[in-house]
């Protein structure tokens, strides 16, 4: 069943990204490509001509591509037989590593410049760990299927544990194509640490970054509503991002100054709260 | 890499992949295990399948370093 979920994750996230393309064109009173656009970008990018650039550190160039697609795909069945969250916010960092690899492995400048980008945007696992530190002060695990048992017996998280859903929905967005806080493929570094990647490699990063996007907006949603039939967590993880399709939308690009800013931000009412609820019990 | 090559490998990864899936299904191995292989053999069918499709080889160029 696995690799059926993972196919469905890569058509889905896929389709996701074009979705979200074309949210993104209507809301600035733009056409904007078709919903298949995404997959399309992949079919296109597997059929060019490919090479691993002189400058590049040939095994890092390519293994970091497989790296992408395995952390995700391992994810997702973590999520899909409810392991433990403690594994995802692995994978996450994991996949920092990844970001950053993705950029130094090709000797680009631009390329490193997306790297260096991924290491200050690292701010933004402060509010992932603190999120997952009060999810277990509430629900007493970290595995997904008892947060999940939690929520059936004492109401969504969503509600009860509200700022700790703001800080992992500001976390999900931040990984989100076109999203204020994509500082590492911003466009006045060309494509960031994915510049040096392109035809075959592109197609398997992308590839990677379907899986990604579906595993992160099915988690949020797993994590602060519940457990649902799966159709229903395909259609919950489609609404959510639209909601952050609109936010990509009406907001510009953040300096990398602003999004750290921010990031901190979130953390400070993340601790905050996780200090309320220390002293109310 | 040889186009032989890249048939072989694409060819070993798929089979490896609905191997494991299928055994998963009959019960054969246990499902965490089916992932694990999974895992490791889907991204090589991924770039397989991409470096067989791909349309033509090419020796590296230096990336642009701007002007």
């Amino acid at each position: 069943m696995i690799l059926l979920y993972i196919l469905f994750a890569v058509f889905a996230g896929l389709l996701f990204h074009g979705i979200h393309r074309k949210v993104i064109a209507r809301i600035q009173t733009r056409p904007g490509p078709p919903i298949w656009q995404e997959i399309l970008h992949v079919l296109k990018f597997s059929f060019k001509q490919t090479w691993i650039p002189k400058t590049a550190s040939k095994i890092l160039f390519m293994a970091i591509v497989a790296a992408v697609i395995a952390i995700w795909s391992g994810a997702l069945y973590i999520l899909i037989s409810g392991g433990s969250l403690l594994i995802i916010f692995g994978v996450y960092l994991l996949h920092k590593i990844t970001e950053h690899g993705l950029g130094l492995s090709s000797g680009s400048p631009y390329g490193k410049f997306g790297a260096i980008r991924s290491v200050i945007s690292a701010a933004s696992e402060i509010p992932l760990i603190a999120s997952i530190a009060i999810i277990y002060l509430i629900t007493g695990s970290l595995m997904i299927s008892d947060i999940t048992a939690y929520q059936a017996s004492n109401g969504i998280l969503l509600i009860t544990a509200f700022p700790v859903a703001i800080a992992m929905y500001i976390i999900v967005l931040s990984k989100v194509p076109y999203s204020p806080f994509g500082i590492i493929e911003a466009k006045e570094i060309v494509s960031g640490n994915k510049t040096e990647h392109f035809g075959v490699w592109r197609a398997g990063l992308e590839v990677g970054f379907s899986i990604k996007t579906f595993v992160l907006l099915a988690t949020f949603i797993t994590l602060f509503i519940g457990a649902m039939p799966f159709w229903m967590l395909v259609l919950a993880s489609l609404i959510l991002l639209l909601t952050m399709s609109f936010v990509c939308a009406v907001t510009p690009m953040l300096s990398p100054y602003d999004a750290v800013t921010i990031q901190i931000a979130v953390i400070i009412i993340v601790i905050i709260y996780a200090g309320y609820l220390g002293v109310m019990g | 890499m040889k186009k032989t090559s890249i048939k072989a490998i694409l060819a070993i990864s798929a089979i490896i992949c609905i191997t494991a899936g299928l055994f998963a299904l009959e019960g054969i191995i246990p499902e965490w295990l089916a992932a694990a292989v999974i895992v490791v053999s889907f991204p090589a069918f991924v770039i397989s399948l991409g470096m067989y499709w791909k349309e033509s080889d090419k020796e590296g160029d230096y990336p642009f370093v701007g002007y």
